[in-house]
């Protein structure tokens, strides 16, 4: 087999899950489009290293979430500086998730709900937001957080206790 | 909306399929990407000319240094053109 027909093999077994927990990140389709094309052109440069499913499916997992979080970054980091200009913090969060919001996995009746869930993610630290992607989301089991993120058990644990509170808290907050 | 409901709208959310012909606009980024990186020959012709340069500019300028820093070359042309290399005003 060469090296080109494994690459679009492996690009045929992930594409779906890259593109589906990029989606989950930034919740728009055309940037979701962009970051799995980031995703598996880094795939492709670092390929040969790679031999084993197992390690591949985590390592490919590990390029996903750094390159969403890498752009998640960047994102706020300009919309801060133009914001500043013109607006006071406080709105920044709410107004840039409600606007950005174009998820095609959610259903038309569940859009608003879904949306104000999203915002108040989007708000959580990095590693307490991709343990909830990841066990709400994905799916997956805490050892294989646990792998994935490179965290103890014991850690992921702690992650998503602090997450469900911070979403109990605020969506309790905003109920009442 | 109540407090743990929130899981339950996530869980509500669709997988979707990637659109298609992301594999090819993949293939054409990686194309770019190394057409426009510089080949090996050209990185190392670069570095030793660099080396070259450098090699010769230390072989020229080390000796100059060791010999006091004086411009000899310098002085033997204003000699020869009678002008004076020294502050002195007046001459004795």
């Amino acid at each position: 087999m060469t090296e080109e027909s494994s690459f679009k093999d492996v690009y045929d077994r992930h594409v779906r899950m890259v593109f589906n927990l990029c989606l989950n990140y930034v919740q728009n389709s055309d940037d979701a489009q962009e970051l799995t094309q980031d995703v598996f052109v880094k795939v492709h440069e670092g390929f040969e290293k790679f031999r084993g499913d197992a390690a591949l499916r985590t390592w490919i997992h590990r390029i996903a979430i750094n390159t969403s979080l890498d752009h998640l970054k960047a994102q706020k980091r300009q919309k801060r500086s133009l914001f500043s200009l013109f607006r006071p913090a406080g709105h920044q969060a709410e107004h840039v998730a409600a606007s950005a919001f174009d998820h095609p996995g959610v259903l038309l009746e569940n859009r608003e709900a879904t949306a104000r869930i999203f915002g108040h993610i989007n708000a959580l630290p990095a590693q307490q937001k991709t343990a909830l992607l990841m066990k709400s989301m994905e799916g997956l089991s805490q050892n294989e957080i646990a792998e994935v993120m490179g965290v103890s058990n014991k850690a992921v644990e702690s992650l998503l206790s602090r997450a469900r509170q911070h979403m109990r808290k605020e969506l309790g907050r905003s109920e009442g | 909306m109540e407090k743990e409901n929130w899981s339950n709208i996530l869980e509500r959310v669709q997988r979707v399929d990637p659109p298609p012909f992301l594999f090819t606009r993949i293939e054409a980024r990686i194309a770019t990407r190394s057409a426009s990186r510089p080949s090996t020959s050209w990185v190392t012709a670069t570095v030793l000319a660099m080396l070259l340069v450098l090699v010769v500019n230390t072989v020229l300028i080390v000796p100059g240094l060791k010999g006091g820093g004086r411009n000899n070359a310098g002085e033997g042309i204003a000699l020869s053109m009678g002008i004076q290399i020294n502050n002195q005003l007046y001459n004795d």
